[in-house]
């Protein structure tokens, strides 16, 4: 009864105010708490698996794309303020004589967006079942877990924008401060002569570049920002807030990494499934508070892959019902859309080793997605110097 | 449609209070289950075939005091010993599992036992399924047996209801003081997994009223190799892990009986362990250099030795020094000469400094004819609370 009450409320409000603006630090932990989901848990293996005990620079590695990356897809939003994603790439790829070409071309890149985003964020749920069904709850049906968690998206996708930015501001602090202590307190196992030696030489340069490709794929995430690009506020700090939003995962990452390689050596994690969680395993914390700290981290790590796949199936669907046309009626659309990623993660991948290379192959699309393609819109963009900035202000000082 | 909306929140409700009880559907109470605190691994013929025989210790919950019922007996009675045998570890644990009435759960094991026997056959297939299974823990205490590993389940000294909990405390007690290495199943893989180095483990001795603490167990990959004495240990657990290791009793430097016929001794305790060590190249291979600084107590004397004087002093380090340099001496013969595992971490170290030259070489045939030397240096620092 009560959202039957509200709702035409907030369609009133809705048409009369200016729509939702997040604000910097909410861009931020959009940003981050959407990147950081399952790559934790394998990425210690999957930089060392390639560069051994430097695999670490590869994390920096990443991080400097990564940087890069939100660099790209926050100034071509800048341009196009108050525009989503679906909106602004039929202004920079049609012409203004021939209405109908925009729509036309975008038609297929927002479609592959789309189902990009369906994509991950049916792997994202299939390898957090994998997880819980192998590590933890061992008799319980993958289906149940990918299902409610999928479940739990979907109610998520049915909100505002405004819901999913404080979902993802408070959720951020609830994996941050855990992950962060678990990863320190890791160091009391730390050997230092499994890192060393510090610098690498020659031959290992390459190894790292080579480790650093699935470490961006675990970067993935800020392209979202593309679709939330409309909630934005205009603020010139926000460049610097979502750079931070990188680096929050990527200082988490580096800690990760680095506990996991001063614990168990390269040759060690190289053996282990999920090395993160081992990691936890081996931890003791001194005071036996608690003395088995996976079922914390694991805990806290739901959180984490609710915000990555709520996030992606909320652009999913968003990007869809856009492109469809129907954004006020997308209600059975979404449900719909569920469960095409619902039969999508229960058939992807057999088993755990066809699950991870199908996770590599997505992320290597994404990084397709998620850095060339808005860079080359945006070259675009600069070339036909299309570029909205500060028309709104204009206008509204027209107008009053 | 304003239907549907009132019945929405309701159903989204249930959604969410599902996705709380999702835990619930492998949900078995602490009583249905039986849970392992030990379990112990040996080989058997059976049928002329060679079958891996698995023991485990379950308590008794209702006989330990406290928890209420007829308990109060305490010891054996208070704990089960069940074996049984298979092709594998796994299809063993299936066996054991039909002969009991609830599921068997290994999150609880604390010890895990393996005999000599198996040990020196061979780790792997044991390794392979211990690594594999998501309940064993990687702080537990993996140990060697010299005689079948069952026996150490079926000790029993009495000072603790449930008898392994007493091998668990020997070795957590020891490890906190520096007597026994802290070698969990989790260290041994990481030594084990490193080219660097190579894996021990607790050797543990027992009789059926008593439980020891027998030196270590020395790997050559998942091959049990050689076993070190107590003595040699403590040394080892100096040079590598800095541990203080056991009290070292020598004869008096100053006089040799005390009355004639009966030796005169004295007793140092190891308060403190600096160590340094540097790897270096030497000739075409490397060499490990080992300072160990010892601060001792002397906490038996039966020397003529008057330690208000500074000479007592320097004659007792001395004598004392020589005691350790010539045990590390019999250590590296016995660890690099005779069985040539690199249990010090060698390679790590090497590696770690010289990695260019590391990565042509193959440590394992390296490392015999690399030098290893450890010089001890002796400081007493308090007598105790008698002078002279």
């Amino acid at each position: 009864m009560t959202s039957g009450k509200q709702n035409p409320k907030r369609k009133k409000n809705k048409t009369n105010s200016s729509p939702y603006k997040m604000t910097v630090q909410q861009a931020m932990s959009l940003n981050a708490s959407t990147i950081i989901g399952v790559g934790v848990l394998t990425l210690p293996r999957s930089v060392t698996d390639a560069g051994h005990q430097f695999g670490w620079y590869s994390v920096l590695l990443g991080l400097l794309y990564g940087v890069l990356g939100i660099f790209v897809v926050v100034k071509l939003g800048a341009r196009f303020p108050g525009k989503t994603f679906v909106e602004f790439s039929s202004e920079i790829l049609g012409s203004q004589k021939v209405k109908w070409l925009g729509p036309v071309i975008r038609f297929p890149l927002i479609l592959i967006y789309s189902l990009y985003w369906a994509l991950v964020c049916s792997l994202v749920a299939r390898i957090f079942g994998e997880v819980v069904v192998t590590a933890v709850l061992t008799n319980t049906p993958l289906e149940v877990i990918v299902g409610t968690m999928l479940l739990l998206c979907l109610y998520l996708a049915w909100h505002d924008v405004e819901v999913v930015t404080r979902v993802n501001e408070v959720l951020l602090i609830i994996i941050v401060i855990p992950v962060l202590f678990i990863s320190l307190s890791a160091y009391q196992n730390a050997q230092m002569e499994f890192i060393m030696p510090l610098v690498p030489y020659d031959g290992y340069w390459f190894q790292l570049l080579q480790g650093s490709l699935p470490v961006m794929t675990s970067f993935l995430g800020f392209e979202c920002m593309l679709m939330f690009n409309k909630h934005l506020q205009e603020d010139r700090k926000m460049m610097r807030y979502q750079i931070y939003g990188i680096l929050v995962p990527g200082v988490l990452y580096l800690l990760i990494v680095i506990a996991g390689i001063m614990a168990f050596g390269y040759e060690e994690l190289s053996r282990q499934a999920w090395p993160t969680l081992e990691l936890i395993k081996s931890v003791n914390v001194p005071g036996l508070i608690l003395e088995r700290l996976e079922a914390v981290f694991l805990g806290v790590w739901v959180a984490a892959v609710f915000t990555t796949a709520g996030t992606w199936f909320y652009c999913a669907n968003w990007t869809l019902s856009e492109l469809i046309g129907r954004p006020h009626k997308r209600r059975w659309i979404t449900v719909a859309y569920v469960l095409l990623i619902y039969l999508l993660a229960m058939r992807l991948g057999g088993n755990v080793q066809e699950l991870f290379r199908t996770t590599d192959y997505a992320g290597y699309g994404g990084i397709v997605l998620a850095f060339v393609i808005p860079g080359l819109l945006l070259l675009i963009a600069m070339a036909r110097k299309l570029d909205h900035r500060g028309e709104k202000e204009e206008e509204s000082r027209e107008a009053s | 449609m304003k239907r549907v909306r009132a019945v929405l929140p309701f159903l989204l409700f249930i959604v969410l209070m599902s996705t709380v009880t999702a835990g619930c559907w492998d949900r078995r109470e602490l009583e249905e289950r039986t849970s392992v605190v030990a379990m112990s691994i040996d080989r058997v013929d059976e049928k002329e075939q060679s079958l891996v025989k698995i023991s485990v210790q379950i308590p008794i919950p209702i006989k330990i005091v406290g928890s209420g019922g007829g308990g109060g007996e305490g010891g054996k009675s208070a704990v089960k010993v069940m074996s049984a045998t298979g092709y594998s570890m796994a299809d063993a644990m299936r066996n054991l599992q039909q002969r009991l009435n609830q599921q068997l759960f290994y999150g609880h094991t604390r010890v895990v036992a393996i005999s000599e026997a198996v040990a020196r056959e061979d780790l792997s297939a044991i390794v392979d399924s211990l690594r594999r299974s998501p309940q064993m823990r990687r702080l537990l205490w993996m140990v060697i047996t010299p005689q079948e590993a069952v026996k150490l389940l079926e000790a029993d000294p009495k000072l603790e209801q449930i008898p392994i909990v007493y091998v668990m405390d020997l070795m957590e007690n020891g490890s906190k003081s520096g007597i026994v290495p802290d070698i969990t199943l989790g260290r041994w893989f990481i030594d084990r997994s490193s080219s660097g180095s190579d894996a021990m483990a607790n050797y543990i001795q027992s009789t059926p009223r008593e439980v020891k603490w027998h030196g270590l167990a020395l790997f050559n990959d998942d091959k049990m190799v050689g076993h070190l004495e107590e003595d040699l240990s403590w040394v080892l657990m100096q040079v590598k892990n800095k541990q203080i290791g056991g009290d070292v009793t020598i004869s008096c430097p100053q006089n040799a009986s005390r009355v004639d016929g009966i030796g005169a001794y004295l007793t140092a305790h190891p308060k403190k362990v600096h160590v340094k060590t540097t790897v270096a190249p030497y000739q075409n291979t490397f060499k490990m250099t080992v300072d160990v600084m010892v601060e001792d107590d002397i906490v038996e004397s039966m020397c003529n030795a008057d330690f208000s004087k500074e000479e007592s002093y320097r004659l007792v380090e001395k004598a004392l020094a020589a005691e350790m340099n010539s045990r590390a001496q019999k250590m590296i013969e016995k660890v690099q000469g005779e069985y040539g595992v690199d249990v010090f971490g060698m390679g790590n170290k090497v590696r770690a400094n010289y990695m260019k030259q590391f990565e042509q070489l193959d440590w394992k045939k390296e490392f015999p004819k690399t030098k290893i030397e450890v010089r001890y240096t002796v400081e007493v620092r308090r007598v105790g609370m008698k002078m002279q």
